[in-house]
């Protein structure tokens, strides 16, 4: 009897001494990040994560919804929206966009904060981590960018939180130093460290950024600044000394989005979506609400359409080849509303090919930026100090599409708006174009202020306030961290 | 407890030949009787009652002395018959009292009879006498109140000596009564009773029990206590009271029978869950459900709505279930034990011949509590007077003062509406335009071809059906000495009242005790469990579905499939009517889930010494459970033909293991009795599965993965996971009594969990209670006529929660990738999973409380009482975090919170003769308050559910509804919304909704929103009564909620914005606003689009009700009948589940709650959908042999 209590006495040491490391219970199916990211490849594997939610922004629902409902390109089908008629209020903060931007700047300090504790043993490990810090901190400056563009001032986040208290607190940083200290830096850092369009070590993965990505996003913040010489100097280093490579327009307009055209000589920077991967476009459905009435597509889906006053813009300018591409169909009876599914998103199709890629999305890339924005761009920097130079721009881009050049006395803000109305129609520059020119209220407001026929309402009586021009900052956000401050007017 | 007690004590004298011969003879007739008896016994407190003994060489007077101090037994025996001064070894643990004496006495020239708590010593050779004697003076019969003879009973002659014990058929007789004595009936159990038999020489007499319940044992964590010794909150529901219920799981089966335990029924579907609540919720974050422990293996399920795990307990394997409400019963599973513990045990073998018990039932059933809908009559009014309302607002003069101005009517008809529209509307421009924008007339007018539907279609009555619930269990006991046995088999089958709802259950149990020696003991318990539950997809929309689909609609097409509801373009119902999923096609998407799962104990026993016994349990489950979806692509949506065809497979499977290992040591000296613990446990849980969904079947004839052709996402759709966790507890307890009369018990619990930080994995929980027997001081004896037994308790603890996800504090990557290519070639990326938070600890519950048991009137009438404050800190919660850290939120413990609350337990036995009826009755009321909700105090948003410090958790929340502006008066005098818009129609207007200017800032806006209700009930109370007579047994259990608010979001479209589309209530339609019925409590519809304004006000109800929850009639066949057929027992009987509900409660089941498991805390009250209750009537037949 005794050894027996001996015996179990002797079990329970036994098991009470295994007994810290028997509740030491690691997961077995997801990596620590401390035992990670030791090579290059493991820290690709970090960068892929700062590209990732690109793919979220700019489908059905992200951030394109909103710019194109504020500018007079698009409009709100069915729905007054808010967005489309400037009456947003602290409900209208499109959180989605603070998440999936705060996620890439997060994913970017991350793989930043490791590329800088790296130790490379080699040379040509240096050179891949190099590029790929590169590509890091464009995302990044690129998510600030969009950020305060939508927001105005935003927390400026730029290391990792150890410790997830000091969240709090962290306020608003004005716009100027977030382009003085992050975004522009940045930039140049891109610039710097990224590969060269037709680098060899990129030439499968067209989807990275690249030093001419980082020139022209460069060039556009110089341009919202309002600095025009280093906007021009920058693109110059694009266009004539052809820093980050060789760009050149394609020579068909309706061909530059086809999916077997993906990041062909004109592409700056696409977000890559392919459905055999797993990650379907839906960006059509955007517009495509017209699907149920005349394609039997189940879409319910529509966030805009294109205005009136867009088509009457083409119409009165002839621009029919850029016309058939963006706009398509044009206004359609049943709904009384331009409900394209532009060329752009996809080609025209018969009711059973929509009806699959309703169901499983397309592999149309979005471009943010192609070369004949970074053109047109150049074009608006020369504008005051060399129209001469600045004019040729242009007409190489309205070349293409077969239209007349236009004289160097023609040339003016408005004449450059109109240019990028019509070749980037649809592709997320509009509203920020009549922001950074000061021409929003103007253009937005008579556009929501005209009896357009065939729409049968009128969105606003009076123009547009200024604060409506940035959102609200998510009051969800505010509720949690009390040092957020409202934008005014919301 | 400890008495003296051999006749010589009750008479106070040494013992005459005579009386030795009278009593010798009446124990011999007791010994037949009860021998007779034992053939026929139900458990009885000796069969239940378990015996733990080591002593060694010790006189068989300290044996007997030592088994009376630790049970209610009593010896009766004669010193001269019985050798009591011999000297034996005895080692029993847990052990019948029968073993313990048969081994005492083996070889023995002594026989015993046990009967009920009475225990009879005497020689074999004196047994055998029979001796009659014939001298009588008063003479009578003894029984009880079943009218069955009682042998054995002591009768005095008050003040005298002269005594006799009754016979085996209850007679007895009394020699040399003086006159005007007073006759004293006592026996061990029931209650003493005093006649005075006058000039009657013949005196019969019912003895009635005494309080049964303090007799019962009751389990406690790692051992048992009578209920006479519990000093802490433990509630019981015995096998009794779960029987004849034809439902799936054992918890509505015991559903109002327990004070300050709620179950909601909230998900009444075939298969589906109910919710335990232990007193309130104490936790934000953590689980809120109570540990539930299956003859001491602490399960890990939890509650999920669509599946209840715990349906794999087989109630009619249930012996007793205890709940251990307060910290001073459960601490002893510390970290678990936070919300509760359901002590569950399962029915084990018993030594004697076996029976075999078998029941039969089968029911059906039907919806109840429908939503009371509209007609077509009545709906085509509705529509029309949403179609007024959209009109009127177009009028150019809409709510101007222009008193000359000729207002549009309510009451146009359709040619004056559309004359005005086309012609004065802001929205003329369509009305006049060719093709569909002359739809805008039905904007404003019901059509023509609407009003000319030939249908009227009662959606309800069309798409349920009656359902079938078949409940067969078989079982078979019994056993020898060394090896007794429990096995059984149950099938239970319920076709729910949807088509495509059922549920399967095949049930088995195998309970094997096996002795090996006098110092160790084994066994083993198998639960294997197989389930089939088909869920309906889109469970809770179907039957928001039925209560919304306008009568109009037609439920099949012409070729009587069902007919397609969706939108069609050009159709009637265009403009008119919102689109549907025809509820009758549910059936077509598959939901099968199939679940294995299988319980298993290996449990070891060994006698150490005479006071300790050292016990290890090891237990497992393994549990498979299987997901088939399955969409074809000819399912029809609300907006199209067909569908993506999609087919799921999900399967997890798990593996948990439980070893404890504890000792017991038990020692009574004089009247000091210590029950002490000291044990050990470990817990490894692990999970896998398995996750496959896959698109575009060429055919929607085969359903199984291979058929489907596209893996959307290949990383997310086509995936494994494994996760593990662990636990480590160490546990103590000593309970100590003195003389039944001052209790003490104290336990102490020292558990880590791997859910916690690397430094925080390690709790403490202990506890401490106390109890007083004031009934016993001599004090209270002038009293004791009145109240037999009066016990106060108190205790404390601190009890844990880990009820939270794995890992919380361990960061982690997360796959993801990107495609950088051209191809589709993946490029894989990682990045942070969550917000790690290292820190992270236990939450715990510090709980008081206070009680008391009180016994009236011989037991009539008992009462508990119980008041408990609890207290939770450092709540688990998921604390939002600000987005630009990359998350949303992350665990963090946080804030504090209490309930308090008092608890009434009363049961009286109103009729104690050949009548019989008792009822139980328990109420049960707490207050929750949260304290405070962390360093950043900022209310917590769930679901419409508001939760901020000083409040109740989860106010429901949104504008305070005051009902409809009632004329242009009231909206020009009141704060509306929109006041700036320039157009009346984008504010208030008559008729619509009016909400109260919380903030006073003059305009009716999202700031007013403001608490509107408390989820939790003023009181919840549950009253069962039984009665018996002749062989006839009825109970009706009644449970009642009162108070509550229920916030009914998921019906908003139909009963508070309703345009006119949906069909609505007819608390709604009979109530709302019209210019001829201006003081409506409601706003009227409008197929105006909606202001958004917050309706949330109205939809907001009292969650009261009281249900008749289960009527159960049974007739057992008396003896004379059973015993010609050979068996025990036939009892065939009708029982009726839910047989009335009364509430006011408009929606479908009060007791919804809205989400799962963990969450649930902080939306509490919302009603987001339902499945119906349904009325069970089922016929059954219990059969013994």
């Amino acid at each position: 009897m005794k050894k027996i209590c001996y015996l179990i006495v002797f079990t329970m040491l036994i098991l009470s001494g295994c007994s810290e490391s028997f509740l030491d219970t690691q997961p077995e199916d997801a990596l620590a990040p401390g035992i990670f990211f030791k090579t290059p490849a493991d820290i690709k594997t970090g960068l892929v994560a700062v590209y990732k939610p690109l793919q979220t922004i700019y489908n059905q629902g992200g951030v394109l919804t909103i710019v194109e409902n504020m500018s007079d390109d698009g409009t709100q089908p069915f729905a007054v929206s808010a967005f489309n008629n400037f009456y947003k209020d602290n409900t209208n903060s499109a959180v989605a966009m603070w998440t999936n931007y705060y996620k890439m700047i997060v994913n970017a300090n991350n793989i930043i904060d490791i590329i800088d504790k790296f130790v490379p043993k080699t040379d040509a490990d240096a050179a891949l981590v190099k590029a790929y810090r590169g590509e890091a901190c464009f995302l990044r400056a690129f998510a600030y960018f969009n950020l305060v563009r939508l927001y105005g001032d935003v927390p400026k986040v730029v290391k990792p939180f150890t410790d997830p208290n000091t969240a709090f607190g962290v306020g608003r940083t004005p716009v100027s130093n977030l382009y003085s200290e992050v975004i522009i830096p940045d930039l140049e850092s891109a610039i710097a460290d990224c590969y060269k369009k037709g680098d060899a070590a990129i030439t499968s993965e067209g989807a990275r950024v690249t030093k001419g990505t980082a020139l022209t996003i460069l060039a556009e913040v110089y341009l919202t600044l309002h600095d025009n010489t280093n906007a021009a100097a920058t693109l110059k280093r694009l266009i004539v000394d052809k820093e980050g490579g060789t760009y050149t327009l394609m020579s068909d307009y309706a061909k530059i989005w086809l999916p077997a055209n993906k990041f062909n000589t004109e592409s700056i920077f696409e977000v890559n979506f392919n459905v055999a991967a797993g990650f379907p476009s839906y960006y059509f459905r955007n517009m495509s609400s017209v699907g149920p009435n005349v394609y039997k597509v189940t879409t319910s889906s529509c966030q805009y359409a294109g205005c009136k006053n867009l088509m009457d813009e083409f119409v009165a300018y002839q621009d029919w080849k850029r016309y058939d591409v963006s706009l398509d169909s044009g206004w359609h009876a049943m709904n009384n509303l331009i409900t394209p599914i532009p060329l752009k998103n996809m080609p025209p199709l018969d009711v059973a090919t929509l009806k699959n890629y309703n169901n499983v999305g397309t592999d149309y890339n979005f471009m943010i930026s192609r070369y004949a924005d970074a053109l047109l761009m150049y074009a608006e920097a020369l504008m005051t100090t060399d129209p001469g130079t600045a004019v040729t721009y242009i007409n190489q881009v309205r070349a293409r599409v077969n239209m007349a050049p236009i004289a160097v006395g023609d040339l003016n803000i408005d004449r450059i708006l109109h240019e990028r109305r019509m070749e980037l129609t649809f592709e997320g520059h509009r509203y920020f174009d009549l922001v950074r020119t000061g021409k929003a209220i103007e253009y937005i407001s008579s556009d929501l202020m005209s009896n357009v026929d065939y729409e049968k309402r009128i969105f606003r009586s009076e123009p547009i306030p200024e604060y409506q021009l940035i959102l609200p900052i998510p009051v969800t956000e505010i509720e949690k961290d009390q040092t957020l401050t409202q934008n005014p007017g919301y | 407890m400890k008495k003296k007690f051999n006749y010589y004590c009750w008479f106070n004298k040494p013992i005459s030949n005579f009386q030795k011969l009278l009593l010798t003879m009446k124990i011999t007739a007791v010994l037949l009787f009860c021998s007779m008896l034992n053939a026929l016994a139900s458990p009885t407190y000796s069969q239940i009652t378990k015996i733990s003994l080591n002593l060694n060489n010790s006189s068989i007077e300290d044996v007997l002395d030592n088994i009376e101090a630790q049970s209610e037994f009593y010896f009766l025996y004669n010193q001269k018959l019985v050798d009591v001064s011999r000297k034996v070894d005895i080692v029993a643990e847990n052990k019948p009292i029968k073993d313990v004496l048969d081994d005492i006495f083996k070889n023995e020239d002594v026989k015993y009879l046990v009967y009920d708590r009475q225990i009879i010593l005497t020689s074999k050779e004196e047994s055998g006498k029979m001796v009659e004697l014939q001298q009588k003076k008063i003479t009578g019969t003894v029984s009880n109140d079943k009218k069955e003879p009682l042998p054995g009973v002591t009768i005095m002659v008050k003040g005298t000596t002269i005594g006799a014990l009754s016979g085996i058929d209850g007679k007895y007789t009394l020699n040399n009564v003086p006159d005007g004595s007073t006759i004293v009936f006592s026996f061990i159990g029931m209650q003493t009773q005093e006649i005075q038999p006058g000039t009657n020489n013949l005196v019969n007499v019912t003895l009635i029990e005494e309080s049964i319940g303090l007799d019962e044992v009751v389990v406690i964590g790692y051992g048992s206590v009578k209920k006479r010794d519990i000093s802490t909150s433990i509630a019981s529901v015995s096998t009794e009271a779960l029987k004849d219920k034809p439902v799936s799981n054992f918890q509505q089966a015991m559903s109002g029978q327990l004070a300050g335990v709620r179950i909601l029924n909230s998900n009444n579907a075939p298969g589906g869950g109910s919710t335990i609540r232990i007193r309130g919720v104490t936790s934000i974050n953590a689980s809120n459900d109570p540990l539930i422990v299956i003859d001491g293996f602490p399960l890990k399920d939890g509650f999920s709505k669509t599946e209840n795990p715990l349906n794999a307990i087989n109630t009619a394997d249930i012996e007793s279930i205890e709940v251990l409400k307060d910290a001073s019963s459960s601490a002893i599973y510390g970290a678990r034990a936070a919300n509760g513990v359901i002590m569950i045990t399962t029915k084990k073998g018993k030594t004697g011949k076996a029976t075999i018990n078998l029941n039969i039932s089968t029911g059906y059933e039907k919806m109840i509590h429908r939503m009371n809908t509209l007609n077509k009559e009545d709906f085509l009014k509705f529509m029309d007077d949403s179609r007024a309302q959209a009109y009127i607002v177009e009028d150019p003069n809409f709510g101007t003062n222009d008193p000359n101005a000729p207002l549009w009517s309510w009451n146009d008809d359709n040619a004056t509406r559309i004359f005005n529209w086309t012609n004065y509307s802001s929205n003329a421009a369509p009305m006049k335009a060719a093709g569909p924008g002359n739809l805008y007339e039905r904007w404003i007018t019901v059509t023509d071809a609407t009003k000319a539907r030939p249908y009227d279609t009662d959606w309800q009555d069309v798409a349920t059906q009656i359902g079938k619930v078949q409940d067969i269990q078989l079982s078979t006991t019994g056993g020898t000495e060394n090896l007794k046995y429990m096995v059984s088999g149950g099938y239970y089958n319920q076709d729910g009242i949807l088509k495509a709802a059922g549920y399967k259950r095949f049930s088995f149990r195998a309970n094997v005790d096996v002795k090996i020696n006098n110092w160790f003991k084994t066994g083993l318990l198998l639960a294997p469990t197989f389930e089939n539950t088909n869920v309906i997809a889109n469970l809770e929309n179907t039957f928001y579905n039925l209560a919304s689909i306008a009568p109009l609609y037609e439920p099949y097409d012409e070729n009587g499939d069902p007919a397609y509801l969706g939108y069609t373009p050009g159709y009637w119902a265009e403009w008119n009517l919102s689109s549907y999923v025809n509820p009758l096609i549910n059936s077509m998407v598959e939901d099968k889930r199939r679940t294995a799962k299988n319980l298993s104990t290996l449990y070891g026993e060994i006698n150490l010494t005479k006071d300790l016994v050292f016990r290890s349990e090891f237990h497992t489950e393994f549990k498979n459970w299987e997901r088939n979806y399955f969409l074809p692509s000819s399912y029809p949506t609300a907006s199209a033909t067909y569908s993506r065809s999609q087919g799921l497979d999900n399967i997890t499977s798990r593996l948990y293991y439980n070893s404890q290992n504890y000792l017991t040591y038990n020692h009574a000296f004089g009247k000091h009795s210590v029950n002490a613990i000291l044990g050990y446990s470990a817990e490894k849980t692990s999970d896998r599965s398995t996750y496959i969904n896959k698109y575009d079947y060429p055919t929607d004839a085969v359903h199984t993965l291979n058929q489907a052709t596209v893996i959307s996402n290949a990383q997310n759709d086509a995936r494994t996971n494994r996760s593990s966790e662990t636990m480590i507890g160490s546990f103590a307890r000593l309970m100590y009594n003195y003389g039944g009369k001052y209790y003490m018990t104290a336990s102490v619990r020292r558990d880590g969990s791997s859910n916690f930080g690397a430094d925080t994995k390690w709790g403490i929980f202990p506890s401490f209670s106390l109890a007083w027997r004031v009934s016993d001081e001599s004090f209270f004896t002038p009293l004791k006529n009145y109240i037999n037994d009066l016990k106060i308790r108190g205790g404390a603890g601190v009890i844990g929660n880990s009820g939270i996800g794995r890992f919380n504090a361990i960061s982690s990557l997360s796959a993801t990738s990107y495609i950088f290519g051209s191809g589709s070639t993946l490029a894989a990326g990682y990045q942070d999973a969550k917000v790690a938070n290292s820190g992270l600890k236990w939450e715990t519950t510090t709980d008081y409380g206070i009680g008391t048991d009180i016994e009236f009137l011989k037991s009539r009438i008992s009462f508990s009482m119980d008041y408990y404050y609890k207290l939770t800190k450092d709540m688990l919660f998921d604390m939002p975090l600000p987005l630009i850290t990359g998350f949303g939120s992350y665990m963090v413990n946080i804030g504090s919170m209490r309930n308090r609350g008092f608890e009434y337990q009363l049961t009286t036995r109103n009729f104690t003769g050949e009548f019989r009826w008792t009822t139980t009755f328990n109420l049960s009321y707490y207050r929750n308050k949260v304290l405070n909700t962390g360093a950043h105090d900022r209310p917590l948003i769930n679901n419409n559910a508001y939760t901020i410090e000083g409040k109740p958790l989860s106010g429901l929340y949104g504008g305070y509804f005051l009902g409809a502006y009632n004329d242009w008066e009231d909206v020009k005098t009141n704060p509306i919304v929109n006041p700036t818009n320039p157009k009346w129609m984008y504010r208030s207007y008559p008729g619509a909704i009016k909400l109260f200017d919380v903030n006073g800032d003059g305009v009716i806006d999202g700031l007013d929103n403001t608490i509107i209700g408390n989820p939790n009930p003023d009181f919840i109370w549950g009253m069962t009564n039984t009665f018996e007579y002749k062989g006839f047994d009825l109970s009706v259990q009644v449970n009642g909620v009162q108070g509550g608010e229920r916030l009914m979001t998921q019906m908003e479209p139909i009963m508070a914005k309703n345009s006119g589309s949906q069909n609505t209530v007819h608390l709604y339609y009979d109530n709302y606003w019209r210019p001829d019925r201006t003081d409506g409590t409601y706003a009227a519809p409008t197929r105006k689009s909606w202001d958004g304004t917050s309706t949330r006000g109205v939809l907001v109800f009292k969650g009261t009700y009281v249900n008749i929850q289960n009527v159960a009639l049974g007739y057992s066949l008396p003896k004379s009948i059973t015993s010609k057929l050979n068996v025990s027992q036939i009892r065939p009987y009708i029982s009726v589940q839910n047989a009335f509900l009364i509430t006011k409660y408009p929606g479908y089941n009060p007791e919804v709650n809205y989400g799962d498991d963990y969450n649930a805390a902080l939306s509490q009250g919302m009603d987001n959908g339902a499945y119906p209750l349904t009325r069970i009537i089922s016929f059954g037949i219990n059969l013994s042999l």
